[in-house]
C-alpha cells in the first residue's frame, strides 16, 4: 500500500533538502568569497598600518637594522596554534629592506619571505605552506612590507564560518518534516470522512455523494464516484426491472405447463395423457422461448455495441438470417424477397444487425397470410442506410405503434404465440446502435413496414 | 355450477377447463378478453368468476372494478402473474373474494373456488345438509340415510345447485345455462330429464316445479 501521506512527506521534504543544498551552497561560495575579500583587505590595512606606523616613529631605526644586520623580533605571548579568539585570522607580518634583508618579523613568521615581493595581492606557496600576502613597496625608504595569512588557517576559518550559516537550514529541516507531515494529515483527514460516510452506505444505496465542504481537490474524485454511482444505479435498476419481467412473464407459461401436467397425472388412458403432455410441452417451449428473448435483451448493453463494430455487408447479413428462418417461412408458404445491394456496407455491431434482422424477419412471416411475401430492402440514401421490412399481415393500428415496443406488450388480438419481447429486443438495439425506427402500414394500406434508419458510421 | 374463465393465455386456459371438467360438477365459460368478461358478467348470471389481471382490452382491475360498481355479487377469484403483496392488496380492496398468483396448483385452486362458492351460500361447514341429503361438493358425491347415491356429475351440478338457492325459484333456463354454459347445443327437455331422475333417487318431494317459471327446493322448516 502507498500512502499519500508518506509520498507527500518524502517528495517534498527530498525537495526542500536539495533547494536547501543548492542554497548552502551557493551561500558557501559567496561567504568564502566574501570572507576572502575581508581577510584580503586585512592584509591590506596591516602592511599599510606598518607603514604609517614606521613612517611616524620607527624609520631611522629600522633603516639603521638593515646595517646591523639584525632582525628586529615582534614576539607575541602564545604560539600560533593556540587560540586567542575563535575567529582571529592569524595573520604574520615582515619588513624586508631592498637588500634582501629581513628587517623585522614577528615569532609567527617564517625568516624566508612569504611572498615574491612584487607589489598587490598574492597567493604563494612558500615550502609546505600556502600563503595570502600583500605586498607594499616603500620606495622612499626602501622598504617592503610583506603582510600574510598562511592557507590553511584561512581556509579552517572560512569552512567554520560558512558552515555555521548552514545550522539554522539542518536545525529547520526537522521542524519542516514535522510540520509537513500534520500539515498533510489534516488534509486526509477530510478525505476519511468521505470514505467513512461510504464504509457506512448501505450495499443498494447508490444515492450521489454530497458536495458540500469537501475539499476542492477531492471534487473531482467524488464527481467520480457519484457518476460511477449513476451509472451502477442504472444497470441495477435495469437488471431489476429485467428480473421483474422475466418472473411476471415466465408465470403463466409455467402455470399452464404445471397445470397440464397435473391434469395428465389424473388423465384417464394413456392417449390422453399423451396429449395432455403435449401441450405441457408446448407451454416448456413458451417458456424457454421467453428465457432466450430475456437473455439476449439482458446482453444487449453500451460496452457491447461500442466495442465491437466492423464493417458488415447488409446484403449478405440478411442472407444468412434468411437462409435461417427458411423452414419457418416455406411451412407458412412465405415468399422472402431481398433487394440489398451487394456492396452496401455498414459500420456497426454485427451480432446486434443479426438479432435485429431475425426479430423483424420471424415476426413479418409469423403475420404474413399464407402464399404471401415478405420484402426485405434497404438503400443508403444520404449518411443513412434505410432498411424496410415489408409484410401483407393484418399490421398494426396507428395508436398500437408506439406501444408495441414495450416489453412484454402483446397485441390484443394476436393470435400468434410469443413472448412479446421481440419488438422491445428491436428497440433496445436501434438505441445501441444509434439507429431509429419507424413502424407505418405497408404499400396500398396492406401489411406492417418495419423501417430503420441506419447511419453509415455510428 | 357455472364458471366464468377469463385468461387470455390459450394453454392454461385449456388447462384450467380441462381441470374443472375432470373435477366435475363445473360448467366453464371461456372468455379472453376484459371487455366481453364485462359484458357477459353483467348481462348473465354465474356462480364463481376466476379472472386474470393482464387481459387484453381491459385490464382485470378494471373489469372488477366496473362489474362490483354495477352490483354483480358473484364471488370470484383472481389468478395473476403479480404477486406482490401491492398487488394482492389491490386487488381484494378491489373487490375479489380471493387471490392466487400464478403458477398455482390445481388442487389449491379447486379448494379455493369449492370455500367461495360455502362462503357464498353463506355455510361454514364443506358438506350441504338438507333433511336426510348429505352433498359433499369435494368428492361430487351424495349421501342419503342408506348411503351414498350413485348419480352422474350433471345431476350432481342440478341438485347442487338448487340445494344452494333453497326457497328461490330457478328458471329452466338459469338451470340449463348453469348446466351446459354456451358450449353445447342442449335439448329443450334436457333439464326436464335430469330432474326427473333426481327425484326418481332422491324422492318426488325434493324438488318442487313452480309451473310456468322453473323448480325449487324449498328451505328448510
Amino acid at each position: 500500500m502507498t500512502s499519500l501521506r508518506r509520498i507527500f512527506l518524502c517528495s517534498i521534504l527530498s525537495i526542500t533538502a536539495i533547494t536547501l543544498l543548492i542554497a548552502a551552497l551557493l551561500s558557501y561560495h559567496v561567504v568564502r568569497r566574501d570572507i576572502n575579500k575581508i581577510f584580503d583587505a586585512q592584509l591590506f590595512e596591516m602592511s599599510h598600518n606598518m607603514q604609517r606606523f614606521n613612517e611616524h616613529y620607527g624609520v631611522e631605526k629600522i633603516s639603521n637594522a638593515n646595517y646591523l644586520n639584525d632582525t628586529i623580533l615582534l614576539e607575541y605571548p602564545l604560539s600560533i596554534e593556540e587560540t586567542r579568539h575563535q575567529y582571529e585570522s592569524k595573520r604574520v607580518y615582515q619588513i624586508w629592506n631592498t637588500d634582501g634583508h629581513l628587517v623585522v618579523r614577528d615569532n609567527f613568521s617564517p625568516v624566508f619571505p612569504i611572498s615574491n615581493m612584487q607589489a598587490g595581492f598574492e597567493k604563494t606557496k612558500m615550502g609546505k605552506i600556502d600563503w595570502y600576502t600583500h605586498t607594499l613597496i616603500d620606495n622612499d625608504t626602501g622598504l617592503i612590507y610583506v603582510s600574510g595569512q598562511r592557507g590553511d588557517v584561512r581556509q579552517a576559518l572560512i569552512k567554520q564560518l560558512a558552515l555555521h550559516d548552514m545550522i539554522p537550514f539542518l536545525l529547520l529541516f526537522p521542524v519542516l518534516g514535522i510540520s509537513i507531515w500534520i500539515i498533510i494529515g489534516h488534509g486526509i483527514k477530510r478525505a476519511k470522512l468521505v470514505s467513512e460516510q461510504l464504509d457506512n452506505r448501505a450495499y443498494d444505496n447508490l444515492n450521489p455523494l454530497p458536495l458540500d465542504n469537501i475539499p476542492e481537490e477531492h471534487v473531482p474524485i467524488i464527481k467520480a464516484v457519484n457518476d460511477l454511482f449513476y451509472r451502477l444505479n442504472q444497470a441495477y435498476e435495469r437488471e431489476r426491472r429485467f428480473t421483474a419481467d422475466a418472473a411476471h412473464e415466465l408465470r403463466t407459461p409455467l402455470a399452464a405447463s404445471k397445470t397440464m401436467v397435473q391434469l395428465a397425472m389424473n388423465a384417464k388412458s394413456v392417449k390422453d395423457c399423451k396429449t395432455i403432455l403435449e401441450d405441457a410441452e408446448n407451454g416448456v417451449n413458451r417458456c424457454t422461448h421467453v428465457v432466450k428473448q430475456l437473455a439476449i435483451l439482458s446482453s444487449l448493453k453500451p460496452e457491447m455495441i461500442v466495442n465491437v463494430k466492423e464493417n458488415i455487408k447488409l446484403g449478405a447479413a440478411t442472407q444468412q438470417i434468411v437462409s435461417e428462418l427458411k423452414t419457418m417461412a416455406t411451412e407458412n408458404n412465405t415468399a422472402l424477397i431481398i433487394k440489398i445491394q451487394e456492396n452496401l456496407e455498414l459500420n456497426t455491431n454485427l451480432a446486434c444487425v443479426q438479432i435485429l434482422l431475425r426479430n423483424i424477419i420471424d415476426n413479418a412471416i409469423r403475420y404474413s397470410p399464407a402464399c404471401s411475401e415478405v420484402l426485405i430492402n434497404a438503400s443508403q440514401e444520404n449518411d443513412y442506410v434505410h432498411l424496410k421490412i415489408i409484410d401483407n399481415g393484418p399490421g398494426i393500428p396507428k395508436e398500437m405503434r408506439k406501444r408495441v415496443f414495450e416489453r412484454f406488450y402483446r397485441s390484443i388480438d394476436s393470435k400468434e404465440e410469443g413472448s412479446g419481447l421481440g419488438l422491445s429486443i428491436v428497440a433496445e438495439i436501434c438505441t445501441l446502435l444509434q439507429a431509429q425506427i419507424c413502424l407505418s402500414e405497408g404499400p396500398g394500406d396492406v401489411g406492417l413496414c418495419v423501417c430503420i434508419k441506419f447511419p453509415i458510421t455510428s | 355450477m357455472r364458471i366464468l374463465l377469463v385468461e387470455d393465455d390459450e394453454l392454461l386456459g385449456k388447462g384450467i377447463r380441462s381441470g374443472l371438467a375432470q373435477e366435475g360438477g363445473y360448467t366453464v365459460d371461456w372468455l379472453k378478453d376484459g371487455q366481453s368478461a364485462e359484458h357477459a358478467l353483467v348481462t348473465e348470471h354465474f356462480d364463481l368468476v376466476i379472472l386474470d389481471i393482464g387481459l387484453p382490452k381491459r385490464d382485470g382491475f378494471e373489469v372488477l372494478r366496473n362489474i362490483r360498481s354495477q352490483g354483480v355479487q358473484t364471488p370470484l377469484i383472481i389468478l395473476s402473474a403479480r404477486e406482490s403483496v401491492l398487488d394482492r392488496v389491490k386487488g381484494l380492496d378491489t373487490g375479489a373474494d380471493d387471490y392466487l398468483p400464478k403458477p398455482f396448483d390445481l388442487s389449491e385452486l379447486f379448494a379455493r373456488l369449492r370455500a367461495l362458492q360455502r362462503r357464498s351460500a353463506g355455510r361454514a361447514e364443506t358438506l350441504i345438509q338438507y333433511g336426510d341429503i348429505k352433498l359433499d361438493p369435494a368428492s361430487q358425491s351424495v349421501y342419503q340415510e342408506e348411503g351414498r347415491i350413485n348419480i352422474s356429475p350433471r345431476e350432481f351440478a342440478l341438485l347442487h345447485k338448487l340445494l344452494e338457492s333453497t326457497g328461490r325459484v330457478l328458471s329452466r333456463e338459469q338451470l340449463s345455462q348453469s348446466l351446459y354454459g354456451w358450449d353445447t347445443e342442449i335439448d329443450s327437455n334436457a333439464v326436464e330429464v335430469h330432474i326427473h331422475n333426481l327425484r326418481k333417487k332422491l324422492g318426488s318431494k325434493l324438488i318442487q316445479t313452480v309451473r310456468g317459471i322453473g323448480y325449487m327446493i324449498d328451505r328448510e322448516i
